[in-house]
């Protein structure tokens, strides 16, 4: 299964290259996912999915694990995903296991799957040289905690030319 | 100097969180300064803490990291204080800390707050980051001593920066306290809450 996450409202969400399919599933932003909370429910609670069902985003550590290829379209400031983004990244840590192990000398936690996912990450904005540098940086930590080896990042100017490049 | 205490922690109670003892412990090294703290643990910031951090000398976010950045709560509310404190003299200072023993994993999302400053024409301090986060809620160990020695350390230079209009380099620390245990400690750690909820270890393996 291939899982598209992105944060293109309106519009811009309605093209074909961000519909899902049979093969295709979507998280997309509809404006009211709620923030993690910390609470590690979906460890040691209801292993593997998110407590809060009130959204309807309580699925995504499942959508990770069962997936074998992720496109994130992203805005990037400060050199984070937008908070959107970053929102389902938080809600996806059920697909890990709390356990820990150690990984080139740091600690990490265990896969909790055992699927390969090829990673295309895409990040738009105003992006200063600095900024693109800490995403970068930030991303490459995100490919270990979550057990990621085939990735890619662009960055784009404007939501355009990104659009132009899904095309 | 009016200085503001950011809990970032999205977490319900601050009282809960690492992120306020971390507060306490840096309140320590800041006698006779008036200190507010708030808690943005909500996608908006309210417009009462708006005001309060409008009308600050210094800023100091304390949050927990999250899939190597910022919470994504936090991420909401620095979009919107980026409008409402663009090129105000308000000072810029981070300490971010994480689950994992090493603080060196917390380098990155100091920058995302140092950027943030950068955009928002702020005046950047200095941050810094804390691992071993399972160890700092539920413990009275005083700042300083024992696992919190580096801490200590750091908090100080961090203290320093802020009542002396100073920026420096990032400092990252560990607990003092063997890793291989804290791993330990912590692995245990989980077995012991799944149990408590019911659960049997191997449920915690579980796949959807
Ligand atoms: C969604 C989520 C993501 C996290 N990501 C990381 C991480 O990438 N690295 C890490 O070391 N710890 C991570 N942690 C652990 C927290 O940083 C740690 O528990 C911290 O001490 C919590 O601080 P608080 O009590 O102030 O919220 C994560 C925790 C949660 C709930």
């Amino acid at each position: 299964m291939k899982l598209i996450i992105h944060d293109f409202r309106g519009e811009d969400a309605n093209i074909p290259e961000l519909s899902a399919s049979e093969n295709t599933r979507v998280i997309s932003d509809n404006g009211k996912i709620k923030p993690c909370i910390g609470c590690f429910g979906c460890w040691l609670k209801t292993p593997g999915e998110c407590i809060n069902k009130s959204d309807g985003y309580n699925n995504i550590g499942r959508l990770f694990g069962n997936c074998s290829e992720m496109l994130v379209i992203s805005e990037c400031r400060y050199g984070a995903y937008s908070p959107f983004v970053k929102n389902v990244f938080d809600r996806c840590i059920g697909c890990i296991l709390p356990f820990f192990e150690i990984i080139n000398g740091e600690m990490h936690h265990k896969k909790r799957y055992g699927n390969e996912i090829k990673i295309k990450i895409m990040l738009y904005g105003d992006i200063t040289g600095e900024e693109r540098q800490t995403a970068s940086n930030i991303l490459r930590r995100n490919f270990v905690n979550l057990h990621v080896t085939n990735h890619e990042i662009l960055f784009f100017k404007n939501k355009e030319d990104l659009k132009g490049a899904l095309l | 100097m009016n200085i503001t205490f950011i809990n970032g922690s999205p977490k319900a109670k601050a009282e809960g969180s690492a992120s306020h003892v971390i507060l306490n412990d840096l309140r320590t090294f800041l006698p006779n300064q008036k200190i507010n703290e708030i808690h943005l643990n909500k996608q908006e910031v309210s417009e009462e803490q708006m005001q309060l951090l409008k009308s600050s000398d210094a800023i100091v976010f304390s949050f927990p990291l999250y899939v190597d950045s910022v919470p994504s709560q936090l991420l909401s509310c620095l979009y919107e204080m980026e409008k409402s404190l663009y090129a105000l003299p308000v000072r810029v200072f981070a300490i971010s800390n994480n689950g994992f023993f090493e603080g060196v994993q917390n380098r990155y999302a100091l920058e995302v707050i140092r950027n943030w400053a950068v955009r928002t024409k702020l005046f950047w301090g200095m941050g810094i980051g804390i691992g071993g986060g399972g160890m700092i809620l539920g413990q009275n160990i005083p700042v300083g001593k024992g696992s919190k020695k580096d801490m200590g350390r750091a908090m100080e230079k961090l203290s320093d920066s802020i009542l002396n209009n100073k920026s420096g380099e990032d400092i990252l620390v560990n607990m003092n306290f063997p890793r291989f245990l804290y791993k330990m400690i912590a692995d245990h750690g989980w077995k012991v809450k799944a149990r408590r909820n019911g659960l049997k270890i191997k449920d915690l393996y579980k796949t959807l």
